[in-house]
């Protein structure tokens, strides 16, 4: 789509400076691909920090009775493992991409404020270590729930103005980094890069960037509700004191649900990327699919309600939302065709980056129709707080969010080290991945059909084959990520020298395959011209 | 002096200062909204 005419962006002026030595290099950085890859490291600790909680889960469900943990300390592991793994690992990966990506798809020096930057990312590893330090303090961890909701979560122990301190400081992180990615596409695009010509990624993430605006507030508002109905004697969400505490669900899930928009739109945007390069085609109905991720954020606005559909509501209330619900199919529809229709007669590759790609579409589509089953009123109430819930959002975001994280690292670490990695790891690596992610998570589906609840430590004997399977299914995934990590560091390390262009027969939309691979450290000193 | 003609730090700035403040409306917003409720 875009192409750049005639601007070597590979030299570097008299005034330009290589990286500050030693320390400094990361505490006060400003450069965009510094912090990206501080993101990136951060998510990947906190992904096997999240995935260590969920092999204690795996290996408590092996079989049932109480095996190695207690539990309230089940419970502590279920929590944080979701709040680790959602704000953590998932959205910090995404901003490291964004960091990376978004300047040098645009053709921009780095992103607009680059000292807020920094403080974006150097709020995590505060907010995080102290989540995790809620471990060591009397009560341990909250274990109510990552909905937190009231009265339960209001019974969290000392932690509980710790849990919430490190919600706000990971929200106003967030908040912070969408402002940046907002302003930096808005104001710092290369002459001639119009918004219909700007890569899906960056299409995809300006409009998640607006999501994240809307609603981590509404997240901050309702923990600090719960912090002054906790201490400072308010009933916000108190019954006794005249509160309603399903407002507080109410409020939860307004930010939840698009939340969980704000976890799959840039996964979108990393697929729109990949399929076209692999299919040597120009990505099918590139305008409809900007359509389709404001159409899918816009609808995330209004379906939250069916998340409550057991609390009781006006069956007015109980319609809207399934329909509206339903109605999220018809952009994603639209994505997953155009996805399809790309393909369709391309000269296909299967390198990495494309089978990570090619599984995200099979696999994600999955959890959108088991989505669309529990967005049926008469069938949530009989799926609602099983298996089958778990099976659902885990197949959206572990072979949806994660594969796509996965795949836009094997598609873009080339031209972030400037080396190729080793083809037939990686490869071992999705294969593993697929393979047991599947036999991770597909059970589930059964198990909740046959009313397994979830949130439990202990589990009725017939519900056991299916639960081993899961947990075999769960060491085996979160051995193979091992890989993953390996790749990477041999990457950073050394290997084949990649070339500019790093994927043959690519067709690019971005700037980022105009540059030279390593990227230079200040890349589009000076802006291209796109036509 | 027109929008486009604005130095770009200054573009930068003002971007950056609406979208904080509409967050900050949100934050405070939804507790306002609440209060007003637990009053009506």
């Amino acid at each position: 789509m875009a192409q750049t005419h005639a601007t070597d962006t590979a030299h570097h002026d008299e005034h330009d400076h290589g990286p500050a030595q030693g320390i400094k290099r990361w505490l006060f950085a400003t450069n965009h691909k510094d912090i990206g890859t501080m993101y990136l490291v951060f998510s990947l600790i906190m992904f096997f920090i999240g995935g260590a909680m969920a092999m204690v889960i795996r290996a408590e469900l092996f079989k049932p009775g109480l095996q190695l943990v207690q539990p309230e300390f089940f419970n502590q592991m279920t929590t944080n493992h979701a709040l680790i793994m959602i704000f953590g690992a998932v959205m910090p990966a995404f901003v490291g991409l964004a960091n990376w990506m978004i300047p040098m798809q645009i053709g921009a020096p780095d992103m607009a404020l680059p000292r807020m930057n920094n403080f974006s990312f150097w709020i995590l590893p505060f907010a995080f270590t102290l989540l995790l330090s809620t471990m060591f303090v009397p009560g341990g961890m909250a274990a109510g729930g990552w909905t937190l909701y009231p009265p339960l979560s209001l019974q969290t122990g000392d932690s509980f103005p710790m849990l919430i301190f490190a919600i706000h400081m990971m929200g106003a992180s967030s908040i912070m980094g969408a402002i940046n990615v907002i302003v930096t596409i808005m104001n710092m695009r290369a002459p001639g890069m119009n918004l219909l010509k700007m890569p899906l990624f960056c299409w995809s993430w300006l409009i998640t960037a607006y999501l994240l605006i809307a609603v981590m507030p509404v997240l901050a508002g309702a923990v600090t509700m719960l912090l002054t109905d906790h201490f400072f004697g308010t009933s916000f969400f108190n019954a006794a004191g005249g509160g309603d505490p399903v407002m507080f669900e109410h409020i939860f899930w307004f930010f939840g649900h698009p939340e969980v928009y704000i976890m799959i739109l840039p996964a979108f945007g990393i697929i729109s990327e990949i399929l076209p390069t692999f299919s040597r085609k120009p990505l099918f109905g590139a305008t409809s699919m900007i359509y389709a991720i404001a159409s899918i954020a816009f609808l995330s606005f209004i379906v939250w309600g069916h998340h409550m559909f057991v609390d009781g509501m006006p069956l007015a209330a109980q319609l809207f939302y399934m329909m509206s619900t339903m109605l999220i199919a018809v952009p994603t529809g639209v994505k997953v065709f155009n996805w399809t229709a790309t393909m369709w007669k391309g000269s296909l590759s299967f390198e990495p980056p494309m089978l990570f790609a090619l599984s995200f579409l099979f696999l994600f589509t999955i959890g959108g129709f088991s989505g669309v089953m529990l967005a049926i009123v008469p069938v949530d109430f009989q799926y609602n707080q099983t298996y089958f819930v778990v099976a659902h959002f885990h197949y959206v975001l572990v072979p949806g969010a994660i594969f796509a994280i996965m795949g836009a690292v094997y598609y873009w670490i080339p031209k972030w080290t400037g080396h190729m990695y080793n083809m037939t790891l990686a490869k071992w690596h999705f294969w593993l991945s697929t393979i047991f992610v599947n036999v991770l998570f597909f059970p589930q589906h059964f198990l909740g059909l046959a009313g397994m609840p979830r949130r439990i430590p202990d589990y009725s004997v017939q519900f056991t084959d299916w639960n081993m399977v899961s947990s075999i299914g769960g060491f085996g995934f979160g051995l193979t990520q091992i890989l993953f990590a390996v790749i990477v560091i041999q990457s950073i390390r050394g290997g084949k020298k990649a070339s500019a262009e790093v994927w043959d027969g690519a067709t690019p939309t971005g700037l980022e395959w105009t540059l030279p691979s390593p990227a230079p450290y200040h890349s589009f000193t000076t802006a291209p011209e796109v036509k | 002096m027109s929008a486009m003609l604005r130095p770009l730090s200054r573009r930068v700035r003002n971007s950056a200062l609406g979208l904080g403040a509409v967050a900050v409306g949100f934050y405070v917003g939804i507790i306002v909204l609440l209060i007003y409720r637990s009053h009506h």
